[in-house]
């Protein structure tokens, strides 16, 4: 039993190896006003591969949590939703912006100045762990344009 | 029936030199009907003014209805730990407000009512609104002090802290305009976009001088 869990785990981990990486894009941290001790980060994620992936676990070293959460629109009133678990299903992609998902990054341990980096470690439910640098940046102007919708 | 006929024809001559004159007008005021509103939701005329309340500036000046009047007031509620909304909705209001002619800014004020009195009180509140415009009016109160200006606007919002002590709040993410009367004129529903509030503003704000 244990010599073909041991086959099955490894026919896994050579589908996941086969399969190309997630891809990050268009990461960015969004400066606080003051006082305010949780910063909102955004970016999107591509699944080039063949199966669906799911990221489950979020954390960075220079905040002391971070946490995904959906920001729903229900009869004009905004909720926020935890997300426990996000998935990005295959040839998909799955976008964090303003107004959708978002990640929290809660209580800074270090100063925050526009234009530093942030390290974000991001892993996903089979261990595989995505490292994503984020820029600190104040929200910039987007005319009209600021809200885009995330879709799937 | 002999009489009928020639008023007939006048009475259609008058509605037609009517018709001709709106006409003319509404040529004279290039060829088009006003543009309608493009995102807001107009308040039926005779809708009652915001109940009497008194709410708090950053600074602890207290600001009551009264001290709302004499000016159109965009109002918002929220609050300063809002990650995502908050920040996102007064960043679109202080481009919208950057977009105003300094003539419209005049008339116009913007508020952000906090609606996390606990954690929103006093300065802090102050600091948090200048990042996004030195113009910005932040007023807090208590739920009791809350309650008459949220219930005028049928505007909602629930407060709640979790175990381990986060507190969450939901809010209601439209946008109320008052006129200068404090009567409700226009909701805006979220989400905000800039040249669509930049217009509809515009708009109201023109139809009444």
């Amino acid at each position: 039993m244990s010599r073909h869990l041991l086959a099955g785990l490894l026919l896994f981990a050579g589908a996941v190896l086969a399969d190309p990486p997630l891809r990050f894009l268009q990461a960015r941290l969004y400066e606080a006003p003051p006082g305010v001790e949780t910063l909102a980060a955004y970016f999107t994620i591509e699944n080039p591969g063949s199966a669906d992936r799911v990221l489950r676990r979020f954390r960075s070293d220079d905040f002391a949590r971070v946490e995904l959460h959906e920001t729903r629109l229900e009869d004009g009133v905004a909720h926020m939703v935890p997300v426990p678990a996000l998935t990005v299903p295959a040839g998909g992609r799955v976008a964090l912006a303003p107004g959708g998902l978002h990640l929290m990054l809660i209580e800074p341990k270090r100063p925050l100045r526009a234009g530093d980096h942030f390290l974000l470690e991001i892993e996903e439910a089979d261990g595989t762990l995505h490292q994503l640098l984020l820029p600190l940046r104040r929200r910039e102007d987007a005319g009209g344009h600021e809200h885009h919708s995330h879709h799937d | 029936m002999a009489l009928a006929r020639p008023a007939a024809t006048r009475l259609l001559a008058a509605v037609l030199a009517v018709c001709a004159a709106a006409a003319g007008l509404w040529l004279a005021r290039g060829g088009s009907a006003p543009p309608p509103v493009q995102t807001a939701t107009l308040y039926p005329d005779d809708f009652p003014p915001v109940a009497e309340f008194t709410l708090y500036a950053a600074d602890g000046t207290p600001w009551n209805r009264d001290a709302l009047a004499g000016r159109w007031s965009l109002i918002f509620f929220g609050f300063t730990h809002c990650p995502d909304v908050c920040p996102m909705t007064l960043h679109t209001l202080a481009g919208v407000w950057r977009d105003l002619e300094p003539e419209q800014r005049e008339r116009l004020r913007v508020v952000f009512v906090s609606v996390d009195p606990e954690r929103d009180r006093g300065a802090r509140l102050g600091e948090y609104l200048a990042y996004f415009s030195p113009d910005f009016l932040g007023l807090w109160g208590e739920d009791d002090a809350l309650a008459p200006l949220i219930d005028s606007l049928g505007a909602v919002y629930h407060r709640e802290t979790a175990p381990d002590g986060t507190v969450t709040v939901d809010h209601s993410a439209g946008l109320f305009l008052l006129g200068p009367d404090t009567r409700p004129r226009a909701h805006f529903a979220a989400p905000h976009r800039r040249d669509a509030l930049h217009h509809d503003l515009t708009l109201l704000l023109g139809a009444e001088r």
